[in-house]
C-alpha cells in the first residue's frame, strides 16, 4: 500500500481545501490496515519458508556425526512429529505459531525456539542499532558537507569512499579490519566479541569493529544519496528565493536547503533496514557475535526446522514493522504527502 | 545570457542525419576514463576465464585442484607460484583464475535470469494494467520487503548447494528491482500518444512493444543489469564465505576466503588475495554502471 | 530634484564559461527615483534578469561583476562586504521571481516564510514579526489571511503563491521592489490582477518598483519610465507615453509593432522581429542591433553609436533614429521584408563556431 505524493500544482486554481483535523484519525486507519495485511504477508512467507525447508535433503538427525539406527530415526521422527504428512505438519505449526509458541529447538532438545531468539536477540540489537546510528550520523554528514564544498578535496574524496564503500564486500571489509588490528591491536580481536566482559569500556571496545564493518556499505550509500539530493536543493529557485531574503547561509543551508535534500533520503531507510538485517547475518559470522544472523545460518545448516522458522517469521515481522514506521514518517516529513 | 546561442550547436542542418543513441551513449562512455578501464579490466578477466583450460593444458597455468602438501602455505612470489600456494599446496594463482569462471558465470546467468522473470512480470503488469498488475505488485512489495539474502540462504539450503541451484536462487530473489522498472517503463510509455496512434492502426500488441517500448526502456534496463552483475557476485561470495553455497575444493573466490579464513592471522595472503579479487571485480561493474548510466542519460544528451 | 534611490553605472557582468566569456551586462547605466515604477523589457536573453540579480548581487556561477557601480542610497553595493550586502537584500532592496511555485519552500509553511523574512534583519523583534504577518497578506489580498498562514505553497493557486511572495518582498518595506516577469507563469486573468496590485502597493507604500517583463502591455498598464535592453546594453530609455508613441530605436519600434492590436484592422501577416537572438559570446562590431535592423546605414556595421538625447527624458542608441525615417520607407522596408532563412544563419554561425 504506496503513499501517494501529491503532484505539484503548476499554477492550476485549486479550490480552496482546509487541511481537515481528522488527518490524526485517517492515520490512525493506514497503520491499522497495513498491520493487518502483514497477517497475509507473513503467511505467506512462513508457507513458503516452511516447504522449502522441509525439502532440503537431509534431516535433522544426520548432522550428529553418529550413525544413528533406523529405529532411532523413527523414533526421532515420530517424536517431533515428522513422520506426519507435509500438510498435517504445517496446520499443527500454524495453530502452534497462533499461539506465539514456535516449538522447541532440535539442535538444543528442551530449549524453546522462543528462549533461544530471546537470548540471541539482545547482541544484535545492539549491532544493529549502534550501525543505524553511526549510518545516520557520518552518512548524513558525509554527503551534507561534500555537496555543499562541491569539487573539494571533501567531495572527491566523499565520493571516492562511496564508490568504494559500495563495491567492496562487507565481509571483506570485515576480514580486513582483522587483519589490519589483530596484527596491531590485539585486544580488539577478541573472539567472543560480544559477551559482556563487564563494565562499559571494554563492551564499547569490542563493538566498534563489528559496527564499523556492518556500517561501511550502508554509508557509502547513504552518502551517495544526501549528495546528490542536496546538490539538487540547492540548485532550486527556492534557495536563489532565500538569498534574495537576506538570509544568513546557516539559515539557508539547514532550514531550506536540507529541510528539503533529506526528505528523499527518508525513502532509503526502507533497503537500509533490510541491509542492516542482511548485513548482521555476515558480520555476526566474521566476528563470531552470537546473534540471531549467526544462530540463523546454523539453523539451516543443521536443518533446525523451528528455528529457522521461528527466525524468518522474526524477519519478516521486523522488515514490515520498519517499513511501516519509514512510510509514517514520510507523511510527518513531508507535508506534500497524502495517505492512500 | 548565452542560452539562445547553444541551442544553435545542436542543429546540423548539411547532414539531417540524426546522431543515434547508441553511437551518442558509446562517445560519452568513451569519454570516462573509469568506465573504460574497468571494462578493459572486465575484458581481460573474461578473456583468462574462458581460455582458462586451454592455458592450463599449455603448461601456462597450473591446476588448481592439484596438491602439493609439501609446498603448502608458500608465501606469494614463490617460485613457480606467483600469488603462493593454500593449505594443500594448491596454486593460488590458478585458483583465482578458475575462480573467476564462478564469479563471472554468476553475474550473468544470474541477470539472464532476472531479465526473464524481471522482465516479463514488468511487461505484462504494466501493458495489461489492472487487477494483473495489483496481484504482481502485491506480490513484489512482499518479494522487495524481505531481505534478499535470507532467502537464498533457504533456497540454497533447500535445493542443495550447487552452482545451478545458486543461479536458480539468486535470480529468484533479485528480480524484483528490474520488474519494478520495467513496469514504470511501460507505464510511462503506455500513455504516450505514438502508442495510441499505433494501436489505432491496428498494431498488435507484440509489436507495439517491439517497437516502441523496448527501444525506449534499454537504456536504464541496461544499466540495472549491469549493477545487478556486483550484487550477484557478492552474494554468491557471501553464502560460499558462510558454507552453505560451494564447498572446498570447488574454485570459487568466496570459498577461497572460507577456506583461508581459519589461519587469517598466520597467512593473511590466502585471505586478502580473493578478496582483492572479488572487490575489484565488483568496483570494475559498478564503474562500468556508472559510465553506462552517465552515457545512456537523455538528460545529458548534447 | 533629489537623487535617485538607486543609481546603476556601467555595469559589466560576465559569465567565465568554456565557451568563453559570455557579456550578459555589457555597461548598463540607469536610475531609479523613488516611487518610481520602471520596466526593463527586451528579448530573453538580453540581460535584463542578470541587471537585477546584480543589484542584488545574486549574480551565480560562473558569473560575477566585473565593473561598474551601483549605487543605492549613495553606497556601492558592488564594493559591500559579506554582511552589509545580507543586510540589504530583502531588506533596503527586495526582489520577486518567476515562479511562484518554484521558488517558495515547499516544506515549510507560508506564515514562516514571510517571517523569516523579517526575523532575517534587525528591524521587528519576533514578536512583531509574527504579528505582521497576517496583515501582509491582507494587504496583497490573500482571502481567510489567518488561516492561511499555516498552508504550504502547495496549497495556494498560482495567482495567491505570487501574492504571498509579494508580501515576503515588502515585508521589510523596502525602497525598492525588483519583479523579474511576475507574471509569465501565470492565468491571464491572474496577471492583470496581480500588476493592479502592484500599482497599488506602489501608490500606498511609496515603493519602487522595477518591472522586467518582455510583455509590453503590462508595461503601458503599470510603469512610468521604460528601459529598453538589447544584447546587455540599454538602446532606448524615456516615459512610457513617449517611448510607446514615438519609439526612436529600430528595435524598440519592431517591438512595439510586433504585438497586433485588438483595435487595428488586421493586416495580414503577424510581424516578427527577423533574425536571431545575438549570441552573447561573439557580438557583432558596430551596433550590435544591425543584422536585425530594417534601417541600417554603412555606419552602423563599423562603429557602436552613443547614448543620445532624443527628447526630454528620453535616450537611444541609434545612428539614424526613427523619427528621421519617413513613413514611406518604413512601409517599404516592412514589405520588402524577406522571409528570414533560419537555416542558414544557423549554418553561418555553427560554421563560425567550427573556426574558432
Amino acid at each position: 500500500m504506496a503513499l501517494v505524493r501529491g503532484a505539484p500544482l503548476r499554477g492550476a486554481l485549486i479550490p480552496f481545501r482546509r487541511r481537515t483535523s481528522g488527518r490524526g484519525w485517517t492515520l490512525g486507519f493506514y497503520i491499522a490496515r497495513r498491520l493487518v495485511w502483514m497477517i497475509p504477508v507473513l503467511l505467506f512467507v512462513i508457507a513458503i519458508t516452511f516447504f522449502l525447508a522441509h525439502i532440503a535433503p537431509g534431516s535433522p538427525w544426520d548432522k550428529e556425526g553418529r550413525q544413528l539406527s533406523a529405529a532411532t530415526y523413527n523414533d526421532l521422527n515420530v517424536r517431533y512429529g515428522l513422520d506426519k504428512p507435509i500438510w498435517t505438519q504445517f496446520v499443527f505449526y500454524l495453530g502452534s505459531v497462533l499461539h506465539f509458541d514456535f516449538g522447541t529447538s532440535y539442535q538444543h532438545p528442551g530449549q524453546s525456539v522462543n528462549s533461544l531468539i530471546a537470548a540471541s536477540w539482545p547482541y544484535t540489537f545492539k549491532l544493529g542499532a549502534a550501525s543505524f546510528i553511526v549510518i545516520l550520523l557520518v552518512g548524513v554528514s558525509l554527503g551534507v558537507i561534500a555537496a555543499l564544498r562541491q569539487n573539494s578535496i571533501v567531495d572527491y574524496a566523499a565520493v571516492g569512499l562511496a564508490t568504494i564503500g559500495a563495491s567492496v564486500p562487507n565481509f571483506v571489509v570485515g576480514i580486513v579490519l582483522i587483519i589490519l588490528l589483530s596484527n596491531y591491536l590485539y585486544k580488539f580481536t577478541n573472539a567472543t566479541f560480544f559477551l559482556p566482559t563487564g563494565g562499559y569500556p571494554q563492551d564499547l571496545l569490542h563493538m566498534i569493529m563489528p559496527v564499523a564493518t556492518l556500517s561501511f556499505l550502508p554509508i557509502a550509500f547513504l552518502a551517495r544519496i544526501t549528495r546528490s539530493s542536496t546538490l539538487d536543493a540547492l540548485r532550486q529557485d527556492f534557495v536563489r528565493t532565500a538569498w534574495a531574503k537576506g538570509l544568513r547561509e546557516r539559515v539557508v543551508v539547514v532550514r531550506h536547503v536540507l529541510k528539503n535534500s533529506l526528505i528523499p533520503v527518508v525513502t532509503i531507510a526502507g533497503p537500509l533496514f533490510a541491509a542492516l538485517i542482511t548485513g548482521s547475518v555476515i558480520v555476526e559470522t566474521v566476528f563470531q557475535v552470537p546473534g540471531i544472523g549467526r544462530s540463523y545460518v546454523q539453523a539451516i545448516d543443521a536443518r533446525d526446522y523451528p528455528m529457522i522458522l521461528g527466525t524468518t517469521v522474526l524477519y519478516a515481522a521486523l522488515v514490515a514493522v520498519l517499513n511501516l514506521i519509514v512510510d509514517v514518517a514520510y507523511v510527518f516529513i513531508d507535508p506534500r504527502v497524502r495517505l492512500e | 545570457m548565452a542560452a539562445p546561442a547553444l541551442v544553435l550547436e545542436q542543429v546540423d542542418w548539411e547532414n539531417p542525419e540524426q546522431i543515434g543513441l547508441w553511437s551518442d551513449a558509446w562517445v560519452r562512455f568513451r569519454r570516462n576514463r573509469l568506465a573504460v578501464g574497468s571494462l578493459a579490466f572486465v575484458v581481460l578477466l573474461v578473456t583468462l576465464a574462458i581460455t582458462a583450460p586451454i592455458l592450463e593444458h599449455f603448461g601456462l597455468l597450473q591446476d588448481p585442484t592439484a596438491q602439493d602438501v609439501i609446498n603448502s602455505y608458500a608465501g606469494p612470489g614463490t617460485s613457480h607460484h606467483i600469488f603462493g600456494t593454500d593449505d594443500l599446496g594448491r596454486d593460488v594463482l590458478a585458483k583465482v583464475i578458475f575462480g573467476s569462471q564462478v564469479s563471472l558465470t554468476i553475474g550473468i546467468v544470474v541477470q539472464a535470469i532476472v531479465l526473464v522473470i524481471g522482465g516479463t512480470i514488468g511487461l505484462v503488469a504494466g501493458y495489461f494494467g489492472g487487477w494483473i498488475d495489483n496481484l504482481l505488485m502485491r506480490f513484489t512489495d512482499i518479494m522487495y520487503a524481505f531481505p534478499d539474502l535470507l532467502f537464498v540462504l533457504i533456497i540454497v539450503a533447500a535445493l542443495g548447494p550447487t552452482l545451478v541451484n545458486i543461479f536458480v536462487a539468486i535470480g529468484l530473489v533479485s528480480w524484483v528491482g528490474l520488474a519494478r522498472l520495467v513496469r514504470g517503463q511501460v507505464l510511462s510509455i503506455k500513455e504516450k500518444e505514438f502508442v495510441e496512434a499505433a494501436r489505432a492502426a491496428g498494431s498488435s500488441p507484440f509489436k507495439i512493444i517491439a517497437k516502441h517500448l523496448l527501444p525506449n526502456s534499454l537504456g536504464p534496463v541496461i544499466v540495472t543489469l549491469t549493477f545487478g552483475i556486483p550484487a550477484a557476485i557478492f552474494t554468491e561470495a557471501v553464502l560460499d564465505f558462510l558454507g552453505v553455497g560451494l564447498r572446498p575444493p570447488q574454485p570459487s573466490w568466496g570459498v577461497m576466503v572460507f577456506e583461508g579464513y581459519a589461519a587469517v592471522d598466520s597467512y593473511p595472503s590466502l585471505v586478502i588475495i580473493p578478496c582483492l579479487a572479488l572487490s575489484m571485480t565488483m568496483l570494475a561493474f559498478n564503474f562500468i554502471g556508472d559510465g553506462l548510466r552517465d552515457a545512456l542519460d537523455p538528460r545529458m544528451r548534447r | 530634484m533629489s537623487e535617485p534611490i538607486l543609481r546603476v553605472q556601467d555595469l559589466r557582468t560576465q559569465f567565465f564559461t568554456s565557451r568563453g566569456v559570455v557579456h550578459a551586462v555589457d555597461g548598463v547605466s540607469f536610475y531609479v527615483d523613488a516611487g518610481e515604477t520602471v520596466a526593463i523589457v527586451g528579448e530573453s536573453g538580453c540581460g535584463k534578469t542578470m541587471t537585477a540579480l546584480s543589484i542584488l548581487r545574486l549574480v551565480p556561477e560562473p558569473g560575477r561583476i566585473t565593473s561598474g557601480k551601483i549605487l543605492f542610497k549613495g553606497r556601492d553595493v558592488v564594493e559591500m562586504d559579506g554582511d552589509e550586502v545580507r543586510n540589504y537584500r530583502g531588506n533596503d532592496v527586495s526582489m520577486i521571481f518567476q515562479d511562484p511555485m518554484t521558488s517558495l519552500n515547499p516544506v515549510t509553511k507560508i506564515g514562516a516564510q514571510i517571517k523569516e523574512a523579517m526575523t532575517a534583519h534587525d528591524r521587528f523583534s519576533p514578536v512583531q514579526a509574527a504579528q505582521r504577518v497576517v496583515p501582509l497578506l491582507k494587504r496583497v489580498r490573500v482571502p481567510s489571511a489567518e488561516r492561511r498562514i499555516s498552508d504550504y505553497p502547495h496549497q495556494f493557486s498560482g495567482g495567491m503563491r505570487q501574492r504571498a511572495m509579494i508580501a515576503m518582498g515588502l515585508a521589510n518595506e523596502p525602497s525598492l521592489l525588483i519583479a523579474d516577469e511576475p507574471t509569465t507563469a501565470l492565468d491571464v486573468t491572474v496577471q492583470a490582477q496581480v500588476i493592479q496590485l502592484l500599482k497599488q502597493l506602489n501608490r500606498e507604500l511609496g515603493t519602487a518598483i522595477i518591472l522586467i517583463t518582455h510583455n509590453t502591455a503590462l508595461v503601458a498598464s503599470m510603469c512610468q519610465r521604460v528601459i529598453v535592453m538589447y544584447a546587455g546594453r540599454v538602446v532606448e530609455e524615456g516615459p512610457v507615453d513617449r517611448i510607446f508613441s514615438r519609439p526612436e530605436h529600430p528595435y524598440t519600434w519592431s517591438l512595439l509593432r510586433s504585438v497586433p492590436r485588438v483595435d487595428e484592422a488586421r493586416k495580414g501577416r503577424l510581424v516578427s522581429i527577423r533574425g536571431l537572438p545575438p549570441d552573447l559570446v561573439r557580438l557583432p562590431p558596430g551596433c550590435k542591433f544591425h543584422p536585425r535592423c530594417l534601417f541600417k546605414v554603412d555606419k552602423c556595421l563599423k562603429e557602436e553609436p552613443p547614448l543620445e538625447d532624443v527628447a526630454p527624458g528620453q535616450v537611444a542608441r541609434c545612428w539614424v533614429m526613427m523619427s528621421t525615417v519617413s513613413e514611406e520607407t518604413r512601409e517599404a522596408a516592412q514589405a520588402s521584408e524577406v522571409a528570414f532563412d533560419v537555416a542558414a544563419e544557423i549554418k553561418k554561425r555553427m560554421r563560425a563556431d567550427a573556426k574558432t
